[in-house]
This record gives C-alpha cells, sequence and structure tokens, in this order.
C-alpha cells in the first residue's frame, strides 16, 4: 500500500510541471545557500581562529596573577619567575607540543630619522619557531638565535623605517624598574605575516637579549603553549594548572585562546546569530510557498480526493499520501540543491572571494586576504534535511485538510 | 473597468491576496531591517569617523606616507591668516590644526602607560569629538590651557582622577627628551576599548611645548557642513595652498572603511536578493494557482473580445495591490523597529573590538529615501512574480479553453 500511495505522490507532483518546478526551485536555492554559507561560515572562522592562535595567543596562556587586569600597560613587573624552567614542565604533558616563555614589552625602534613605537616579544628561538609561525614567515635574513644578538623586524616596519637587513637600529625601551635602556641592535630578519598590525608593530629579540635589556633575569610576561590539536584547549587548561601547581609557589593564571581572543569568539558568535536568523528565514519562506501551493492543490484535487475515499481510501491514506508529496518535492529540492550548492560551494572552496588588503589593515584580526570556504559533507546532511523539514512542515496542514473532506460533498463538487 | 475586475478578483481570492500579502509584507519587513541597520552603520562612519578625522586634512607632503609612525616631521606652521583664509569658505564648519604624536604617560604613582595624544584647540574639541565629550564621567572635557582628557581604562591603570596631574614623556622634534606636566581636565568611557585604554587629547598649547613645535602642527582638518561638498571646496582651495602642503579627502583617509561598507552593502545586498527569489518564487505559484482556477473565466472574457494586454493587466494589477497593501504593511512594522534602534543603538561590545576607527555602539538609521526604495522594491517583486502567470494566461488561445471545458 505504501508503494502504492508513494507512486501515487510522484504520479501527483509531475502531474504539476510548473508547480513542480517554482516549489523545487524555492527549496533548492534553500539547500544551496545553505550548504554554502555553513562552507564560508566554518572557513572564514575556521581560518581567522587558526591564524589567531598562531599569531596571537597560542592555545593556552600562562600569566602571573594580577597581569591581565594591566596588561594594557604591558607591565614587567607583574611576571612568572623562572619561566623556562616552567615551560620546560608543561612541555611534559602529552597533549602540548611546546611552551615558549615570553617578555611582551613596548619599546620604540629608531633609524635615527624615524621613530616606530614597537611591541618587542623576547623569545626562546627554538620553543617559539614550535609554537609561533613567524620562523616560516621570514621573507629576508634569518631567524633568531639565542646564541647571537640581533632583531627580526616585520617587512612594514622595515619599509617605514626605511631600514635594511644588518643594519643597526636603536632600540629604546624601559627596564621593569622603569630605567631607560637604549641599544644597537643589527636587523637579522625581516617577517611577513600578511597581520598589517603584526608586521607594523611586532619585533623579535632572543629572550636571553630581554633578560637584560628589561633587566628581567630568568622571568617573562607569559608562556605560550602550542597544542598538538586545537580542540580540546579547555580541557588542557586544569592539567597546566595542576603541572605548575606542583612546580612553583608562585600564582599563575591559564586560561585557553577562547579567553584571549574574545573579540574573534564573540565576533563569531554574533555572526552565528545573523546566519541562524536567516536560515530561519529561508526555510519559514519556502513552508510558505508549500504550504500555499499545496492548500490551492488539495483544493483543486477535492473532487478526486473524494473519489478515492468513496474508493475505499482511509482518511490516514490521504494524509498519508500527500505527506509523501510533500517528500517527493523535498527530494527535488535536495537533489537541484545539492547540484547547485556544490558548484557554488567547489568554487568557493577552491577560488574565494579576495579582500582588499587595504580592508584588512581596518580590522585587528588576522584573516587571510581571500574568503575561503570549508565545506563538509555535513553540510550537504544540514542543508537537505532542512530543505525535507520545509517541504514536510509545509504540506502538513493541506494534507490534515485533505483528510477531512467529506467524501459526498467531495463527490458532488465533482459534478458538472 | 480592468482596475475593478482586478480588485474584485482580489477580493474574491482573499485567501491567496492575503498569502502573497504576508510574503510581500515578510520580505519587506526584513528589508526595512536590513537597510536601516547598513544605514546606521554607514551614518556612524560618514558621520562620526568622517567628521572626527575632517572631510579634508591638509598635512605636509610625506607625512601621510609616515602616518603609522606618528611622526613630528614633516609638519607645517600655522598662522592665523591661513586659518582664517580656510574657513572664511561658506560650506566650512570648523578648521582645526592639530598634532598627533605617541607619547609615555607617567603618573604620580610612577606607573607608565603607552599612549597617541592629540593636541587640539580646546575651543574645537567637543564639537570635533562630540561623541567622547558626551562621554565623560568624571570632570569636563577640554576646555582651556595645560588640559588633558583620558579614558576610564587609562585612568585606572594610571591610577589618577580629574585634577592630578599627568607627566607626559616624548622625544621632541630635535630628538631630544621632553616632558610636561598638565592637569586633568576630564574622563571619558569610550565604547572602543583601545581608545578607553590608550587615547589622549590635549590642549594645542601642551603638545606644541611639549615636541617642541612653537607654532606648527603636523595636520589641520577642515570639517565641511556636508561631506559632498568636500571636492568643490579642494578645487577652490587648490590654487591658494602652497606647494609642501598636501590636501587628503576624506575618501583617502577612510578608504579602508569605505571598502569595508562596500563589503557589507554587497553581502547584505546578496542576502536580500536571496530572501526576495525565495518569497517571489513563492509568490508567483500562488498566482500561478490563481490563474489556472479562473483560465475557463479568462477564456470567456477573451472570446468575449478582451485583449492580451488586457489580460495581462487584470492579473498584474492583482499583484500591485498584493503589492502595495503587502508593502505597507511590511514598512509599518519594520519602520518602528528601525526608529527603536536609532534611538537605542546596539552595543557590540568584545565583537567589535578589532574595527579600528568606530566604536562598539551601532545603531539603526532611519532613511526615508531608503524606505521609498524598500517600497519600490516591494511593488516590484509583487508584480514581478505576477508577470509570469499573467503572461501565461495570456498566450492560451481562448478556442482551446473552452474546447477543454466542453
Amino acid at each position: 500500500m505504501n508503494f502504492v500511495l508513494f507512486r501515487l505522490a510522484v504520479r501527483n507532483v509531475l502531474k504539476q510541471k510548473r508547480r513542480t518546478f517554482f516549489n523545487v526551485l524555492a527549496l533548492g536555492i534553500n539547500t544551496a545557500m545553505i550548504i554554502l554559507l555553513l562552507g564560508i561560515l566554518r572557513g572564514s572562522y575556521w581560518l581567522m581562529i587558526e591564524r589567531t592562535i598562531d599569531l596571537r595567543t597560542g592555545h593556552i596562556q600562562v600569566h602571573a596573577e594580577g597581569y591581565e587586569a594591566e596588561k594594557r600597560r604591558l607591565p614587567l613587573d607583574i611576571a612568572i619567575h623562572d619561566a623556562s624552567r616552567l615551560a620546560r614542565r608543561i612541555e611534559e604533558l602529552p597533549e602540548v607540543k611546546a611552551a615558549s616563555p615570553r617578555i611582551r614589552a613596548a619599546a620604540t625602534l629608531s633609524n635615527g630619522r624615524y621613530r616606530a613605537p614597537v611591541l618587542v616579544m623576547a623569545v626562546e628561538p627554538d620553543a617559539e619557531a614550535q609554537v609561533g609561525v613567524i620562523q616560516n614567515s621570514v621573507v629576508e635574513g634569518e631567524w633568531l638565535d639565542s646564541l647571537q644578538s640581533g632583531i627580526i623586524v616585520g617587512k612594514k616596519a622595515v619599509d617605514l623605517l626605511d631600514a635594511r637587513l644588518g643594519e643597526s637600529l636603536l632600540l629604546y625601551g624601559r627596564t621593569s624598574q622603569e630605567a631607560n635602556n637604549l641599544i644597537d641592535v643589527p636587523v637579522r630578519g625581516v617577517f611577513s605575516t600578511g597581520f598589517s598590525e603584526m608586521d607594523r608593530m611586532v619585533v623579535f629579540v632572543p629572550l636571553q637579549f630581554g633578560w637584560e635589556f628589561f633587566d628581567m633575569p630568568g622571568e617573562a610576561t607569559e608562556i605560550v603553549i602550542r597544542l598538538n590539536r586545537t580542540l580540546g584547549a579547555s580541557k588542557v587548561v586544569s592539567r597546566v594548572k595542576d603541572i605548575l601547581a606542583k612546580s612553583t609557589d608562585q600564582k599563575l593564571h591559564v586560561a585557553s585562546w577562547q579567553y584571549f581572543a574574545k573579540d574573534v569568539v564573540e565576533g563569531a558568535k554574533a555572526d552565528l546569530i545573523f546566519y541562524a536568523i536567516l536560515f530561519v528565514i529561508l526555510v519559514s519562506l519556502a513552508v510558505f510557498g508549500i504550504t500555499n501551493t499545496m492548500t490551492v492543490s488539495v483544493f483543486e484535487r477535492v473532487p478526486e480526493i473524494g473519489a478515492l475515499r468513496a474508493l475505499g481510501m482511509e482518511r490516514q491514506s490521504v494524509h498519508r499520501m500527500l505527506l509523501l508529496e510533500g517528500f517527493v518535492l523535498g527530494l527535488g529540492g535536495i537533489v537541484a540543491g545539492s547540484i547547485l550548492g556544490g558548484l557554488l560551494a567547489w568554487w568557493m572552496n577552491t577560488k574565494g572571494i579576495s579582500i582588499s588588503t587595504e580592508a584588512l589593515e581596518q580590522v585587528a584580526i588576522p584573516m587571510g586576504d581571500k574568503f575561503l570556504a570549508a565545506s563538509r559533507f555535513v553540510d550537504w546532511i544540514i542543508g537537505g534535511g532542512l530543505a525535507m523539514i520545509s517541504a514536510l512542515i509545509g504540506v502538513l496542514w493541506p494534507a490534515r485538510r485533505a483528510a477531512r473532506v467529506p467524501v459526498t460533498a467531495a463527490l458532488a463538487r465533482g459534478v458538472r | 473597468m480592468i482596475f475593478k475586475i482586478a480588485f474584485r478578483n482580489s477580493i474574491k481570492a482573499w485567501r491567496r491576496t492575503l498569502a502573497v500579502v504576508g510574503a510581500v509584507a515578510v520580505s519587506v519587513f526584513l528589508l526595512e531591517i536590513g537597510a536601516g541597520y547598513m544605514d546606521g552603520f554607514r551614518q556612524k562612519i560618514y558621520t562620526e569617523a568622517v567628521r572626527e578625522n575632517g572631510h579634508l586634512r591638509l598635512v605636509a607632503k610625506g607625512y601621510a606616507d609616515k602616518l603609522d609612525l606618528l611622526p613630528l616631521t614633516p609638519n607645517m606652521q600655522i598662522s592665523d591668516s591661513l586659518l582664517e583664509f580656510l574657513g572664511s569658505f561658506p560650506e566650512v564648519e570648523a578648521v582645526r590644526p592639530a598634532i598627533r604624536f605617541g607619547l609615555l604617560a607617567n603618573s604620580a604613582s610612577d606607573v607608565s602607560l603607552e599612549m597617541l595624544g592629540l593636541g587640539i584647540s580646546p575651543s574645537v574639541s567637543r564639537r570635533m569629538y562630540q561623541r567622547l565629550a558626551n562621554a565623560v564621567v568624571e570632570g569636563d572635557f577640554l576646555n582651556g590651557p595645560d588640559q588633558v582628557v583620558i579614558g576610564t581604562e587609562a585612568a585606572r591603570l594610571l591610577k589618577v582622577s580629574v585634577g592630578e596631574r599627568l607627566i607626559l614623556l616624548s622625544s621632541d622634534v630635535n630628538s631630544g627628551f621632553s616632558a610636561v606636566e598638565p592637569q586633568i581636565a576630564g574622563i571619558f568611557r569610550s565604547l572602543n576599548a583601545e581608545e578607553d585604554a590608550q587615547f589622549l587629547l590635549c590642549d594645542l598649547g601642551t603638545a606644541q611645548r611639549l615636541l617642541n613645535l612653537p607654532n606648527r602642527v603636523t595636520e589641520i582638518t577642515i570639517e565641511l557642513a556636508h561631506r559632498e561638498q568636500t571636492e568643490n571646496y579642494l578645487e577652490k582651495l587648490r590654487p591658494h595652498l602652497p606647494a609642501y602642503i598636501e590636501p587628503r579627502t576624506w575618501r583617502q583617509d577612510q578608504a579602508s572603511l569605505i571598502y569595508l561598507l562596500k563589503l557589507s552593502d554587497v553581502a547584505m545586498a546578496v542576502l536580500a536578493a536571496i530572501v526576495l527569489v525565495v518569497a517571489a518564487l513563492g509568490m508567483i505559484n500562488t498566482f500561478l494557482m490563481s490563474v489556472l482556477e479562473r483560465l475557463p473565466e479568462f477564456g470567456t472574457l477573451r472570446a468575449i473580445g478582451m485583449g492580451r494586454t488586457q489580460l495581462v493587466s487584470i492579473v498584474v494589477l492583482q499583484g500591485f495591490f498584493s503589492g502595495v497593501i503587502g508593502t505597507v504593511i511590511g514598512l509599518i512594522a519594520g519602520i518602528p523597529v528601525v526608529l527603536y534602534y536609532q534611538a537605542h543603538p546596539i552595543n557590540y561590545g568584545e565583537a567589535m573590538e578589532s574595527f579600528k576607527g568606530v566604536d562598539s555602539q551601532i545603531g539603526m538609521a532611519f532613511e526615508p529615501t531608503t524606505a521609498l526604495w524598500v517600497l519600490a522594491l516591494g511593488l516590484v517583486i509583487a508584480v514581478g512574480a505576477s508577470l509570469y502567470p499573467a503572461i501565461y494566461a495570456s498566450r492560451k488561445r481562448p478556442v482551446e479553453i473552452l474546447r477543454s471545458l466542453a
């Protein structure tokens, strides 16, 4: 019986070619858009999160207690003691790829003619090479060496200062005791990350140099931890806390990247709400279209339904037949949407949309210079699922109405 | 006559009319809200960001290339006659000579903080930074010589309050270390976290003393009555400008924000188009049903002499009626929402922290021109959706229709 009903439903749907075409097109566009937008969402945010972790936050950060509240003034007096030893202890955890102690401090770089305010990152070159991606972004010269003094400067800062590789620049800063300090440092390398703010503001020096220059022997303002995988960073936080509690008496604050990249997380949340509203609107409009056409279709087919009922078809079967019509429409929408969405997703996954580098300068989040999608099979399931739900909700009311049609009245309407 | 038939048909098939009216109303409601949001963002950039940075900025040649370094050279000499001349044009609202510089603020508690300073005449500061002047939570805004105003976060970090003196340290124009000790006139609470922690506004005299730039500035920004007057004003000004001065319009200075705005406009237009297409497909189906149902009626009308154009007009007019009602309902529902969020802007908090040049509070804006566009679009959708079914009906030959009835 079910198969007969399904055949009837397919025939009814195919009989009304125009109606079916527009319904399937509406469902198909919805499905395609949902597939495409989910891919874009994943692609842009995943990329943004990965780049934020690479260039700004790492997976987990450790600070001395009280540092967070004062972080905007880049305090050197709230530091982690014996930072390198603690970093090595953290590296004993199996989830941890590397831990890099850093001194983050404000300073001024000058070539005598121009001065640039910079953010100095004093790092352990080997550990930093595993934690961040800067060593891979060196476009001129070479990465830091613990045994040699030197500075790695961003491409934009080099251009602004009209500086050259090998040239000595003056680095002016203040020690943790608020005393002035000035030193000549040769430009050992130039990096370019594509993240304008970083390429203009950040310079890297060896941690050993930082200890002397800022008068902070053995200390660091932060320990940045890189995990083997991004997912589950929050869970590793407690393990890091445990190991630190066993290794030092100092009170330390440990948090994952979500805490330090609130702008990225909050931005993503706001966009997710926007997209969720858009999906609801698209689904509602599809439901509206289908309900509308199916209601008219049921109204038109009252005599036909009456005849079927007179021949012995039960109310439940009429109801089921109409639901199956919705199911067939949904299937059509899924097929159309999967093909259209697949083509669009392929284009967005491979080619993407370029963003002007000028616009990226206005955003202090490390983004790529392209909007690329990262589509997954699950996007087709969600898009298709929503199309099917829209189609079934759309026929629900007309189907109930059809099942309630009185047989005699229906047959009477059919008599001309 | 046709008008009457179309109207009667709309009333007769009230359920279908209602469905189309509903679809148009929902689409128009969403369009009005989306457009109100974009207008709000646009207004934010055009009024706040552009006003604060000036419609036209005059800098010494070569300064703009090194702006990221906040250089003190090249700079410009100013005189009362120059400022008077710049302000002598009817479209000019304010002429604001200023110095941008980097500094280290030091408090009595021996806490230091790297800050970005702007030295400006107190007489124009309130007009320029209306947003911050309205956000003063302690003391007053800049109103005299030897004064600074800072954000609440900067005040907290430096452990200072209104009335106390702040030591400003910087390298002067000759690369020598220099310091001044102005008084804190007021503390503002900015919705831009970076600005709240790092922006310092001081009177121009204090900046000139600190940087050893007597009668000199790094820029002169000019505020006009309307941004569209910029090019015209520049045309008049250009012949009188000395060769060492480079004029920069707000379009050049705010190029990246304007690009971002355009990008958002395109994204919003694409999303609106998708919503409208999906809604239109539903409407086409509804009209198609209506036309198919009334084919015998149309066949009879055609047989007794009604022309194809007249038939198309009847169906399209029905679409027009539904469009008018739906659009009006959509606007009646949407405009109050836009007006509410115009009066009560949304604070996006940390989500907007990474955007430079604007703070986190963004409201919607009601613009009558936009509402008219939305109204037109609502009508176009309804009329457009009725077009295909109308043409379909008009192409049917009366003989075929009447024969099928036999």
